[in-house]
């Protein structure tokens, strides 16, 4: 059974047709946005996680439907003109990206982190990537990459 | 796709609406919540999904004393509010610190988790000994304790959960919660969960539940009779914890052998009855 | 005292260069190419651990619409062939068929299905009627070595199996000295056995490949490998074609650790590709990658260590009995390793033995893990040092100074024990590792904190600590090689077969090349495993893609800074030798110079014409093991078991550092790795021989929460036979975790523990037994 719906994707809007069991995992990487991972498909590693309304989950627990009309980011949106989101750049500053599988997921992790809480611990950091499973890095440099990026946050700064 | 057979998606307006759609949809219709359980388990009987999103019950509402939340608000909510965080001593954070993860309270619902029921929700044992209630529509408004709720499931088919209300804290009250798991993003091998209101300086109330054993939270009567009129001392801690290990039943699953639960059963006791003794303590 | 060169690129943390396709979300891996009209391919799979398939039906699966093509044992090829990935000719048994009469464990192959869509496919494995006759299964060592036990392997085309009626893959036997007499000369003796557990590498990408007929009608395939160049020959000889029809081109690549060094899908997409014409797409789901593909190699391992008074080992005795599954891919190897990258660390022992055995088991299939071995037998090994120290009085730090192996050393082992053959011998020419214990002693706090008995409420605080090596490559067996070109304005493509994973490889042998030719990083376009384009490269394992294939690398440019000087020679007039050629320039005593660009544009386009570039290739002599001195502070739950780790330091000597954060980067990923395998990580197993946990959900990987801030260094080093002195550092992190966590529990609070992983209730256990042992004296 198909419906259409009306979906803001990194700002750009679809009218898609979609299968109602589709979830958004699906539908995102049937629209050409890889970054959205499937590393499990049960909600448990993280690598699909992206924005829904400004916040972070994980795709393969929405349904295409239930998200209808709304906004959705993914980091395929974030690069700006050719700049990187400083998120992004801390990132590859810190050395904090290997096999790059669940770097997205992590990234709108962090995203949602640093909207909430502008400053956080390493602790707090932590805390906010712990729903993203990395083998690879052992979480160091990632959590070295949020906290970079949270301490060049200007903006906040210049408070 | 786990929903392979879904043939309708319905968003209804009002609870009215909900409850007939419910009906119409017959035995492959379910509620959505959020869905963390239903998109990724839900499977091929399930025919007609009625996503609840659209009913405003996403809030969190002083009320006088009590905090009424419906049903459809999250879990990352629930924990990020000033209101819920004063409630006796930030118990509910701490507990709410513990489930999953930030990626999968920013879906999660009170309200789902509620009705799911799941064995070892850390959320139904604490607010079972907080004494919460829940307001169903089932064609009307009424409002039941949790702890019936679970005792009479039958009261949850055929009526929709629309909210949870925590009662005004009581004078002299502290709570608290443990967990027990394989790691820090788990669902529990063990919980327990405890509230004690004193009263003249021994226990008058008090609520003890210990939850997946691995089934459902369940209150432990004997370690709870065991308290009641006593002051809490190392020792009455120490005697209820026993009571608790003594009368609670464990089993075996992939997270934990039923002795080892057992032998948690009187750790998660005792440090839950430690913390509240300690809070009791404090000068307000 | 290590060589300290100066370096430009070689030793800076530069910028990766697939960093920035990876940060952005780009559509580089396998999973990401939306071919038009691919097929997907789903596998049946043996719901039984033992059984002969007496009959298989496919016709309704193929009658479905939207169903290409079914794949049994009736229309496939029959052949046997390995399905590990290692050089030819493989040193694991040909006892693999693409699809067998048999199967030999729940997950094991049974069929499978090509159809337009992942649901169709789905739907067709449900209607393949399979009739089995089940068979009597072993599901442990013990069973399966038992004189009546069923044979796993009783076909009779199987090869270089050691002993199939017994259900042995492989058996090693080394006798060094006289062990015997070097235990009675022991002033202390310990011995201990050991056990690991089913354990799984979890790489976030799943194993997953496309194929599709290029336009000249040759098979291309596009896979999530750590073995582009094996998975072209194995899937030549299983398909019978010949090799240079096939392409096999790695992508990206989500991780792998070891899980990728195996034709796991290759050959079936291959043949749907073939049969069909049209492209394929086959991508295990997470519970596959659990139940179907490779795993760690579940191990028993007795170590005996006796020493003199001093401290000083005589005797060294270790049995290894490694569970290999059902299949024997990597089991004669990763046994093998056990042995070869342990015993020569401690080297000071005159009588060694090891004796291994791989043995078939109707379980999940082990294959290779970082680590491969090492990580397993340096539990005992490294426990066993503690306890002799601790009968002798000897701090464990001391016990480590006075054993280890160091520089201008050898060991007997490392010519003893090989990768199914001989060894290799060869002199230790860079070690630090007191600099590394140093370090680590330091940092942790040793003095202060060991033997401390620090208590806070439940909390007992302990510190742990162990040694290690491992080994760059595989000597004299595995060849690696590069190709350099220069372009127009001074670049260079580097052309090398090796097998980025998201380890960093690409860029570390870009700078390689970019050190020796004195251009920038970003004068190096790094292009790398394409089996067409690239040359040859075993892949990467063994920890060789810096050492072998940067060997090779440092070759290829040393001979293309031989054809610019002597372009740049002609150009101005003076011999070769007497020029000197940095920052890209090539430049004569009295100033008078030619930039790259110059001799770029001159030799493509204008005089004496030629491409300015080279070929070199690089067989290791040795393999110069990497060495780390590895500490931890955990803290002991006594009511409830749990054991955190509150603090681990990782201090290594890789040589030179090519890259330094990318070499810490591997590093911590390795130690985490070993964290998980130490405290959560477990695969369970049914009495009826299913993997009953194949999740995230319960099988329990650390997440950021479940780990301190692992600190690494990288002491200053310098192997004279590294590509600018560089060693590996890819797996050695990964085999410290259980050992110096063991330790440190023993220090917290006295309990030694012989069975991974160290769970909560296999704690309280060992701490109670303790109590019943102290009460009873």
């Amino acid at each position: 059974m198909s419906q259409t719906i009306t979906l803001t994707v990194n700002g750009v809007h679809y009218d898609l047709s979609v299968s109602l069991g589709d979830t958004m995992l699906e539908v995102l990487r049937r629209l050409g946005l890889k970054s959205v991972k499937l590393g499990c498909d049960t909600g448990d590693c993280g690598a699909c996680a992206v924005l829904i309304d400004g916040r972070a989950v994980n795709a393969c627990m929405v349904l295409a439907v239930a998200a209808a009309g709304g906004s959705v980011t993914t980091v395929e949106g974030l690069e700006n003109d050719g700049h990187l989101h400083r998120l992004q750049e801390a990132m590859l500053n810190a050395g904090g990206v290997q096999c790059g599988f669940c770097t997205p997921g992590m990234v709108m992790s962090a995203l949602d982190l640093l909207a909430r809480n502008p400053h956080p611990t390493e602790a707090e950091v932590r805390e906010g990537l712990a729903g993203n499973l990395c083998r690879c890095t052992g979480y160091v440099k990632p959590t070295d990459a949020v906290l970079a990026a949270a301490a060049a946050d200007t903006e906040v700064a210049d408070v | 796709m786990s929903l392979s057979n879904l043939q309708s998606y319905l968003r209804p307006a009002d609870l009215s609406s909900a409850l007939r759609q419910v009906g119409d949809g017959g035995s492959g219709a379910r509620l959505m919540a959020a869905g963390t359980d239903l998109v990724l388990h839900g499977g091929e009987d399930v025919t007609t999904l009625i996503d609840l999103d659209g009913l405003g019950l996403s809030y969190i509402e002083q009320r006088h004393d009590s905090i009424a939340i419906g049903a459809m608000t999250t879990l990352t909510d629930v924990l990020e509010d000033p209101v819920v965080e004063r409630y006796l001593g930030g118990v509910i954070p701490g507990m709410m610190r513990q489930v999953g993860s930030p990626l999968l309270r920013n879906l999660a619902t009170i309200g789902g988790n509620l009705m799911r029921r799941h064995p070892w929700s850390d959320i139904i044992p604490l607010f079972r000994a907080l004494g919460a209630e829940v307001t169903l529509f089932d064609g009307e408004l009424l409002s039941r304790r949790l702890d019936d709720l679970y005792a009479h499931p039958g009261h949850l088919r055929g009526s929709i959960l629309t909210e949870v209300v925590l009662p005004p804290p009581p004078d002299n009250a502290a709570a608290a919660f443990r967990k027990f798991a394989r790691s820090t993003v788990d669902v529990a091998g063990l919980n327990c969960a405890a509230m004690v209101q004193l009263d003249d300086g021994r226990c008058a109330e008090v609520r003890l539940l210990v939850g997946g054993t691995p089934r459902a939270a369940e209150r432990v009567c004997a370690a709870e009779d065991y308290l009641v009129g006593e002051e809490l001392t190392a020792a009455t801690i120490a005697g209820a914890a026993a009571e608790a290990a003594a009368t609670v039943d464990t089993g075996d699953d992939m997270r934990a052998t039923a002795s080892y639960r057992t032998h948690l059963v009187g750790i998660g006791t005792t440090r839950c009855l430690e913390e509240i003794r300690y809070r009791l303590q404090e000068p307000t | 005292m290590s060589d300290k060169r100066s370096f430009d690129v070689v030793g800076h943390s530069e910028r990766r260069v697939d960093d920035y396709s990876l940060v952005t979300g780009k559509p580089v891996f396998a999973g990401d190419l939306d071919i038009a009209d691919t097929l997907h391919v789903r596998f049946l799979h043996s719901p039984h651990a033992h059984a002969l398939i007496t009959d298989i039906d496919s016709s309704r699966a193929e009658a479905l619409p939207g169903v290409a093509l079914v794949l049994t044992h009736r229309n496939t090829p029959e052949r046997r062939y390995t399905t590990a990935g290692q050089g030819f000719p493989e040193p694991s048994p040909y006892d693999a068929r693409m699809f067998d009469t048999k199967v030999r464990f729940v997950g094991d192959r049974v069929a499978a299905v090509a159809a337009e869509s992942p649901d169709i496919a789905a739907e067709a494995l449900h209607v393949i009627d399979v009739r089995y006759e089940k068979l009597p299964s072993v599901l442990t060592i013990d069973d399966a070595l038992g004189e009546s036990a069923p044979v796993i392997h009783d076909e009779e085309d199987a090869e270089n199996i050691l002993d199939a009626v017994h259900n042995t893959v492989a058996e090693v036997m080394v006798d060094i000295g006289d062990v015997v007499a070097g235990f009675e000369q022991s002033a202390a003796i310990v011995e201990t056995l050991c056990e690991t557990q089913y354990a799984q590498h979890a790489p976030l990408e799943p194993h997953v490949v496309q194929s599709y007929r290029d336009n000249d009608g040759r098979l291309v395939l596009v896979s999530s490998t750590q073995v582009p160049f094996h998975v072209r020959r194995i899937v030549a000889r299983v398909l019978d074609i010949p090799l240079h029809r096939i392409r096999v081109v790695k992508p990206r690549v989500g991780g792998a650790f070891g899980v990728k060094q195996e034709i796991l899908l290759e050959d079936v997409v291959a043949l749907v590709t073939m049969r069909t014409g049209l492209p394929a797409l086959a991508c295990l789901s997470r519970p596959e990658e659990f139940l179907a593909s490779r795993t760690r190699h579940p191990m028993r391992t007795r170590v005996k260590v006796g020493a003199d008074r001093d401290g000083v080992l005589r005797a060294i005795d270790m049995e290894v009995l490694s569970n290999t599954g059902a299949y024997g891919s990597h089991g004669l190897t990763v046994m093998s390793n056990a042995g070869s990258k342990t015993l020569p660390l401690y080297n000071k022992a005159p009588n060694v033995r090891f004796n291994g055995k791989a043995v078939y088991t109707n379980l999940p299939v082990g294959g290779a893990y970082r680590g491969y071995g090492a990580t397993q037998a340096y539990f005992p090994l490294e426990t066993a040092l503690d306890e002799l120290g601790e009968k002798l009085g000897i701090d464990p730090v001391d016990m480590r100074r006075r054993n280890h192996i160091n520089v201008g050393e050898t060991s007997p082992i490392f010519a003893a024990i090989g990768e199914g053959k001989e060894g290799v011998e060869q002199t230790i020419k860079s070690c630090e590792l007191d600099r590394c214990i140093d370090v680590g002693a330091e940092m942790i706090g040793w003095d202060a904190k060991h033997n401390a008995h620090r208590r806070d409420g439940p909390w007992a605080y302990g510190v742990g600590m162990s040694i290690h090596m491992q080994g760059s490559g595989i000597a004299a067996v595995d060849m690696a090689a590069a190709t350099i070109k220069m372009n127009d304005n001074g670049s260079f493509n580097l052309l090398v077969g090796a097998t980025d994973l998201g380890t960093g490889s690409d860029t570390i042998l870009g700078q390689i090349a970019a050190e020796t030719l004195t251009v920038p990083l970003d004068k190096i376009v790094v292009y790398s495993s394409d089996t067409d384009l690239t040359p040859f490269d075993p892949g990467a394992y063994a920890s060789s893609t810096t050492y072998t294939s940067g060997n090779a690398v440092r070759r290829a440019a040393e001979r293309v800074r031989g054809q610019i000087l002597e372009v740049a020679g002609v150009m101005l007039e003076e011999e070769p030798g007497e020029l000197a050629l940095g920052a890209a320039r090539v430049s004569r005593a009295d100033g008078a110079s030619v930039s790259f660009e110059d001799i770029g544009l001159r030799t493509l386009y204008s005089v004496d014409q030629h491409q300015i570039g080279a070929m070199a290739s690089f067989v290791g002599d040795e393999s110069p093991p990497p060495f780390l001195a590895s500490f931890a502070e955990i803290a002991v739950d006594t009511d409830t078991g749990r054991v955190e780790v509150v603090d681990y330091v990782a201090v290594a000597d890789c040589g030179t550092a090519i890259n330094p954060q990318a070499a810490e980067g591997q590093l911590e990923g390795a130690i985490a790795n070993g964290i998980g395998y130490a405290l959560t990580e477990e695969m369970l197993i049914s009495p009826h021989g299913r993997v009953r946990n194949p999740t995230f959900f319960d099988y329990k990987i650390p997440a950021a929460t479940d780990l301190p801030r692992i600190r690494t260094v990288l002491v200053d080093s310098y192997e004279p036979t590294g590509p600018h002195g560089a060693k590996s550092i890819a797996e050695i992190g990964i085999n410290a975790p259980i050992p110096t966590i063991a330790n440190a529990v023993y220090d917290a609070v006295g309990v030694r523990l012989k069975e991974t992983p160290f769970t909560p209730e296999r704690v309280v256990t060992a701490l109670a037994t303790r109590t019943q042992l102290i009460e009873k004296r």
